[in-house]
């Protein structure tokens, strides 16, 4: 019991320290709450607003989800057909970094165009797709060519087929690169989500950045600090999950997994 | 007969050379050892036996390929997340065979290295010597005509690489299958093989050969017999000649 207390005491040490600084800092310097409202008056607020923040954060987190799984199996399809191509691996690379390097939530007025009005959902999953699409991409190019190259001479040695060896060999020794670059995703796909709820801004999608603006918009400061903070707890929770996962699909797939360890 | 021949063959890695002029032959049963310092070209000589590259100049000649050809690398090199048995099922996989029939035919080649129990182990559970008898059983399982060990006891300590060593010879005195053992390690190689080819510092070529004229598997108390001695001293003086020396 000791040890778990002694390791966390730290974490929640900081936080706390916060806190309680700018709790006395509004209680001394009294600012407007509409410039900065202490904690109590954060807490105040969250416990009036709490059910609507829950559901924005549900639609939010759907929307990342969404937007992760489509750029986990577009770049398994695209990774998959490219290292059977040298060629065109070579041909879609600079397209690929182009596409890392550029801060990509810029492109979000434009998908929210493309989408309507009506439809800003669609825009908002289509850009978290598209941010979290290269970390994923890469660790897959990157894992499937990273396979043993003993391993590989033995697979020439056996007349093995470019089938047989992408789904023998390299797939598999992706695996490990390819939880890697969810994890990452993951993350940018929530930066995507928000990002283009807030370029919609509008009514039709209300997310967790939406009550943000719609809070700003009417000078509720407080409110804002609310849903910023479930934004927080939802990207903790979503590390937390995906940390998870990661272990445990590692674990299956080095075979401990099956208890025998 | 030979199994399989390279006529003057040179491999050069951007205009460098790395090996040769080299010829030598292969017979059928026979056991074959590569000895040499590091760099010399024999992990290379091994890849041109085994046809995994190709000859910069001269010629590999043989009427093996595939199967026929089992090989072991320094490292046991088994796919992390194939347990023991999908491992040594994998040459059958490959060339084709129904997954049930390849599994048991696995089975048996643990059986065969001792490994009977651990067929459901993956390669993290298993020491270096068991990931090395599953390595050596992948190889042995499409019943090989010609079999190549790249140093692959190198890593292992004393007992385990004797035991391993006799356990080669067993399997290779079954399959009555021919044998090329690379190593840098002179008493090894005279142990292994019937002929031990000294190659010299890199590129290699052929600096001397060494018969060791006594039976395989090794009887009890080989490495202290005249044969076992006289050949590694043999050895020895060829690489002393062509080897230059380490500082």
């Amino acid at each position: 019991m000791i040890g778990p207390v002694r390791r966390l005491l730290p974490a929640l040490l900081g936080p706390l320290l916060l806190l309680l600084l700018w709790e006395g800092f509004c209680r001394l310097t009294q600012p407007p709450p509409y410039l900065l409202p202490s904690p109590t008056l954060i807490w105040a607020a969250l416990q009036d607003t709490w059910p609507v923040l829950l559901a924005s954060a549900g639609t939010t987190f759907l929307v990342a989800l969404k937007g992760l799984a489509i750029a986990v199996i577009l770049s398994l399809i695209l990774a998959a057909a490219l290292s059977l191509s040298p060629f065109a691996e070579r041909m879609v690379r600079p397209l690929a970094i182009a596409l890392s390097v550029t801060p990509v939530v810029a492109i979000a007025p434009l998908l929210v165009v493309w989408a309507g009005l009506d439809h800003a959902g669609r825009a908002t999953v289509a850009l978290a797709a598209i941010v979290a699409f290269y970390p994923v991409f890469s660790g897959a190019l990157t894992g499937l060519k990273a396979a043993d190259p003993n391993l590989e001479r033995l697979f020439s040695l056996y007349g093995a087929s470019p089938l047989q060896r992408l789904a023998r060999l390299r797939a598999p020794s992706a695996v490990p690169h390819l939880i890697e670059g969810v994890r990452v995703s993951a993350n940018l796909a929530v930066v995507g989500a928000v990002v283009a709820e807030f370029v919609s801004g509008s009514g039709a999608h209300q997310g967790l950045a939406f009550r943000i603006l719609e809070a700003g918009n009417r000078l509720r400061t407080a409110e804002m600090f609310g849903a910023l903070l479930v934004l927080t707890l939802l990207g903790l929770a979503l590390n937390l999950v995906l940390q998870r996962l990661e272990r445990s699909a590692f674990a299956f797939w080095k075979g401990s997994a099956l208890g025998r360890d | 007969m030979a199994l399989l021949r390279l006529r003057g063959v040179e491999v050069a890695y951007g205009g460098r050379p790395a090996l040769g002029p080299l010829d030598l032959s292969i017979q059928p049963g026979e056991s074959l050892a590569l000895v040499g310092p590091s760099g010399c070209g024999k992990s290379t000589a091994l890849r041109l036996i085994a046809g995994l590259e190709a000859p910069t100049r001269g010629a590999r000649e043989a009427d093996l390929t595939g199967p026929a050809i089992g090989m072991v690398f320094q490292s046991p090199t088994l796919a992390p997340w194939l347990d023991a048995r999908a491992n040594v099922a994998l040459p059958l996989i490959l060339s084709g065979a129904a997954r049930r029939p390849a599994g048991d035919q696995a089975e048996a080649a643990l059986a065969q290295v001792g490994l009977a129990q651990a067929a459901r182990l993956h390669p993290h559970q298993l020491s270096g010597g068991m990931a090395m008898r599953v390595a050596l059983a992948r190889a042995l399982i499409a019943r090989p005509r010609l079999l190549l060990l790249d140093e692959p006891f190198a890593a292992l300590d004393g007992l385990t690489r004797r035991a391993l060593m006799d356990q080669v010879q067993a399997l290779q005195a079954e399959t009555a299958c021919a044998l090329v053992f690379v190593s840098h390690d002179l008493e090894d190689a005279c142990y292994m093989a019937d002929r031990v080819l000294v190659l010299t510092s890199g590129p290699g070529r052929l600096q001397a050969e060494v018969a060791v004229p006594a039976p395989r598997p090794r009887p009890d108390g080989f490495r202290g017999s005249e044969p076992f001695l006289g050949a590694v001293a043999a050895v020895e003086a060829a690489a002393r000649q062509g080897w230059r020396a380490a500082p």
